[in-house]
């Protein structure tokens, strides 16, 4: 690849950066805001994703400390009307609970949590904001590829998200996120309102394919000149390979939740035991969407990762093709592993076969974790927030992949399934994964979206109370798992409770760090110093605009002279050769 | 230290066989079974691997981090972009450890799916939220004692002989857990599944074995292992618990003669108490006056009910519970939850009636022995 300094250009360009910002008012605040909500902006739209994802997190948090909070308890608290319960409940409206009724409780903020948590913010989370915003950037694009399907998405989303959120409230769903068969089809709790829930969730199924269509497209059309395959930031594989999972695997959930609908509304019967149907059946099509899902969920994350651990270690990544390979084989490979959620209820056989295929996706994933260590060798690491927040997904994502063993094998599985390890797992894996990858990605790239620098010292306070929080709250899981906690308890036996008190002080300090961040974050936008075009000396092609972008993205059509990661040859875009030095150009090379 | 048998006919296992004190942390108490004891020997091996790959993964990365963090004038350097060799191995190496730990997990899972042939067959069912157990003399137990919030069935089962649960669900899915055999499997409404375990022989040196009767003439020991429901199935499932008590056959025996209830000569009220507990009716509701998920049966008969729809009954008679029992949904008390399930085909038109007559004995209206309904003034 050229190894020369090719961004003279970007400094001729130098006068017109604010002028286009994309930014910039449109007029009076009113015409702003249509402005804003009819963008077919993929930036614009990126942001008001932001917003909405962030919005939904804080939501899906809310009754996370509720349910926390409950459990500081063994006997229900809702019970005998002290604290959480009976606050909570009036807080809702919902007044006049019987003993049972405040299990009930429970299980809405329960369901709350976790349907909000998974459709609403995991699942969109990344490749619908930094995704929207950067993707086109990345390849050098104008825009996605059909960018009023892009706002129609948004609108779906937004349109799922209120729908669900008032479907669980108002009408108390309370059956976990699963919507497992014959519960969801039979219990109470109003019959409309599970139908409303499952609407809802495929509602925002809806905006998930076209997102993920979008995207495809978008990659296989609109990359700038130059710009082969192999010379896609990471990044950009991590979300098309989303994408690919998105589009396939949505439509089967979506067929799944509509024959929960027609169960529920026309009494069809097909996983009815009482008319010969197979609870089961549901439990089968639900995790051949929900499992692809676990890594629609990750692979964004780990795009992130291989975009932040480089640039601020100033290293190529380590196997590159290995690294773009194993996202493609994780996603072929989450197809077939479905199964393992079932290990206590299915037959010998199809158990053994799954827990097989399940061990197969681990290599993948060990590879990448390798290559990411392998990448800090000899590097110029700078600690800053983002990179920490890489730090430390390395440190969440490695302890959720290792305690995915015992779940995987056959024997072990039988007793943690269900149990509050599985809790711990899949929240080392999921926050540890997805939410502190999108904490590194925003931290990384929040100077470039809005133009302005945020607090390094707010912003670390902030990284040490989540890291800390994260770990208290999470890592007592564990224990309580193997000794014998299910999940999904109200109450408990009291032996469990020290752990349960631990737990809910950690969930209070990771809390206090999000406000920490947002604290820094408003800060930021209110006060913050103007950020530089490429303020960490990144070599992908969004580092050539301006910070903000302006409105059409480029001063100029980019074209492809390098590649993203050669941190070795290139003087990054926009930067002066002094403010990130090459080393020397040593002896036997293989690249 | 507890004492533990090798002989657990795993290489893998008798390796890894003692217990020491970071298993305890981990698990608490020791399994309490052959199976228990291979699936957390096959954990401890995970965590010690795990534990190794953690450390120096993590350890490099912090070492790099501080060795090569960002100085003025240091660059970073120029590294080989990849290595074949390199690759290859960390790549291969993981998968022959999963192979291991695969082959290792489906021998424990295999040993608890296939009970032996000489096991004592019982049958569970499961209902929200109440755990039933039927045994070969057709009894199921009615002891029950306090465990979290509520009382929970006790279920006595010989030490050191194999049983096999064969589990049928009558409503939607649960799941039958006993953490300290370190297994559980999913009860449905629509097929059986069998769960199978041996309890160990009772040892007296076990902290966790309590004498029974101390002091007395028949005092016996007997070893408690809790029963969760894990899988969610609604409002009281963190109170569908059970107790598996563990006692010598003799005792065993004894205790099932006990349970039989022999209806000869009984009032009609009594056997309804009875069957108020074998049933399951005792799963929501109480006899004390205080709600449960249903009403209390101290207040149905006689009074003037309120329904959800806004409609009531001045003064519930027979046909009023008859078809509260039959088809719940009919008639849905005000202020209570839909969550009845109809007890159609499971109870007799007789076990109806006698039901009635402990309500009524309940209400402080007592029947008279004979089988017909004719009320006498409350005795
Ligand atoms: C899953 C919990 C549950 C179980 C088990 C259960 N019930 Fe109920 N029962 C309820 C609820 C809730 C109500 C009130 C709502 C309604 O009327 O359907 C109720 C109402 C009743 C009523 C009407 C009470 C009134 O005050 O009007 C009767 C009679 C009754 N149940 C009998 C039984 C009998 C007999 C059994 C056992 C064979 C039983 N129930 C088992 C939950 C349960
Ligand atoms: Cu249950």
């Amino acid at each position: 690849m050229a190894t020369i300094d090719t961004h003279t250009s970007a400094t001729v360009e130098h006068d017109h950066h604010d002028e286009g910002s994309y930014l910039k008012p449109k007029g009076s605040m009113l015409i702003t805001l249509i402005d804003w909500l009819s963008t077919i902006d993929h930036k614009k739209i990126g942001v008001m994703y932001l917003f909405a994802v962030f919005f939904m997190f804080f939501l899906g948090g809310v009754a996370a400390l509720a349910v926390r909070i409950e459990l500081l308890e063994p006997i229900r608290q809702a019970a005998d009307g002290t604290i959480t319960g009976s606050n909570l409940a009036s807080l809702f409206g919902l007044k006049d609970y019987s003993v049972a009724q405040s299990g009930n409780l429970y299980n809405r903020f329960m369901t709350l949590h976790g349907a909000i948590m998974v459709f609403m913010f995991i699942v969109p989370g990344i490749p619908a904001s930094l995704g929207n915003f950067f993707l086109p950037l990345m390849i050098g694009a104008k825009d996605v590829a059909f960018p009023r399907l892009n706002l129609l998405s948004w609108y779906i989303y937004l349109f799922g998200s209120m729908f669900g959120v008032i479907a669980i409230i108002l009408g108390g769903v309370d059956t976990g996120w699963t919507f497992y068969t014959p519960y969801s089809t039979t219990t109470d709790a109003d019959h409309l309102n599970v139908v409303l829930m499952v609407l809802a969730a495929f509602i925002l199924g809806f905006s998930s394919i076209f997102t993920g269509l979008n995207f495809v497209v978008t990659v296989h059309k609109l990359r700038a000149p130059g710009m082969g395959w192999f010379d896609m930031p990471l990044f950009v594989w991590a979300i098309y390979s989303t994408a690919i999972i998105q589009v396939l695997a949505t439509p089967v959930i979506g067929i799944t939740l509509l024959l929960l609908v027609f169960e529920r509304t026309f009494n069809v019967g097909i996983f009815d035991p009482a008319m010969g149907g197979d609870p089961v059946l549901f439990q089968h099509f639900f995790w051949f969407y929900s499992h692809p899902v676990v890594y629609v969920m990750i692979l964004p994350a780990m795009g992130i990762i291989s975009e932040t651990l480089t640039i601020y270690s100033r290293k190529k990544i380590f196997g590159y093709h290995a690294i773009a390979f194993s996202s493609l084989a994780i996603a072929a490979i989450s197809f077939l592993v479905w199964g393992h959620h079932l290990f206590t209820s299915e037959g010998t056989l199809t158990a053994t076969i799954f827990s097989a295929l399940t061990f197969l996706v681990a290599i993948p994933t060990a590879v990448k974790v390798f290559n990411w260590v392998a990448t800090l060798y000899k590097g110029s690491i700078v600690l800053n927030t983002p990179m920490l927040y890489t730090m430390m997904f390395l440190f969440t994502f490695l302890i959720g992949g290792l305690t995915g063993l015992p779940l995987g094998a056959l024997s072990t599985d039988l007793h943690l399934h269900d149990s509050y390890y599985v809790v711990a797992h899949f929240h080392y894996t999921m926050f540890g994964g997805m939410v502190v990858a999108f904490l590194a990605g925003i931290h990384h790239w929040w100077p470039k979206m809005f133009g302005k620098e945020y607090s390094q010292l707010g912003s670390k306070i902030g990284f040490f109370l989540v890291f800390i929080g994260f770990n208290v709250t999470f890592f007592t899981q564990f224990f309580l798992g193997t000794q014998g906690m299910p999940r999904r308890y109200a109450s408990y036996l009291s032996e469990f409770q020290p752990l349960h008190q631990i737990s809910t002080i950690g969930s209070f300090v990771l809390a206090m760090g999000f406000f920490v961040h947002l604290f820094v974050f408003i800060q930021s936008l209110a006060v913050g110093k103007k950020a530089k075009p490429n303020y960490c000396g990144g070599l992908t092609l969004e580092w050539e605009t301006s910070s903000p972008p302006i409105e059409h993205n480029f001063h100029h059509e980019p074209m492809l002279r390098h590649g993203p990661y050669e941190f070795a040859d290139v003087v990054p875009p926009q930067c002066e050769p002094g403010e990130y030095p090459m080393p020397d150009p040593v002896e036997n090379n293989d690249h | 230290m507890m004492q533990h048998s090798n002989a657990l006919g795993n290489p893998f296992s008798s390796l890894l066989a003692q217990v020491g004190p970071i298993q305890q942390l981990i698990f608490g108490e020791n399994a309490s079974s052959a199976a228990g004891r291979s699936s957390d020997g096959l954990f401890m091996f995970i965590l010690w691997l795990s534990v190794f790959f953690f450390v120096v993964l993590m350890g490099l990365s912090v070492y790099f981090c501080i060795v090569y963090r960002r100085r003025p004038g240091v660059t970073a350097q120029r590294t080989a972009t990849h290595n074949t060799a390199l690759e290859l191995t960390w790549s291969v190496v993981p998968l022959l450890i999963l192979v291991v730990i695969f082959f290792w997990g489906f021998d424990g899972f295999a040993k608890s799916r296939i009970a032996p042939g000489e096991a004592e067959q019982l049958i569970l069912t499961a209902q929200k939220w109440e755990w039933t157990l039927q045994y070969p003399n057709g009894v199921t137990s009615t002891e029950r004692e306090l465990r979290g919030s509520r009382t929970q069935p006790i279920f006595y089962v010989p030490e050191n002989k194999p049983i096999q649960l064969r589990m049928i669900s009558s409503d939607v899915i649960h799941s039958f857990w006993v953490p300290d055999f370190r297994i559980k499997r999913d009860v449905f409404p629509n097929r059986y599944t069998s769960f199978w375990f041996q309890p160990e022989p009772l040892d007296l040196s076990d902290s966790r074995v309590k004498i029974a009767g101390e002091g007395t003439a028949d005092q016996y020991p007997y070893l408690d292992h809790m029963i969760m429901c894990a899988e969610y199935c609604g409002d009281l499932h963190s109170d569908m618990l059970g107790v598996l008590r563990v006692v010598p056959e003799s005792v065993y025996i004894k205790w099932l003669a006990s349970q039989a209830f022999d209806p000869e000569g009984k009032m009609p009220w009594e056997i309804g108490q009875y069957l108020y507990v074998a049933k399951g009716c005792v799963a929501c509701h109480t006899t004390d006056g205080t709600s449960g998920t249903g009403p209390t049966w101290t207040k149905v008969w006689g009074q003037k009910h309120l329904f959800a729809d806004g409609s009531s009954v001045d003064q519930v008679d027979e046909n009023y519970i008859r078809e509260s029992i039959l088809d719940p949904a009919a008639k849905v008390v005000a202020g209570f939850p839909n969550q009845m399930t109809s007890y159609q085909g499971q109870v007799t038109e007789e076990d109806i009636n006698n039901m009635i007559a402990y309500m009524k004995h309940l209400a402080g209206v007592d029947t008279a022995p004979a089988d017909e309904s004719s009320e006498e003034g409350g005795s």
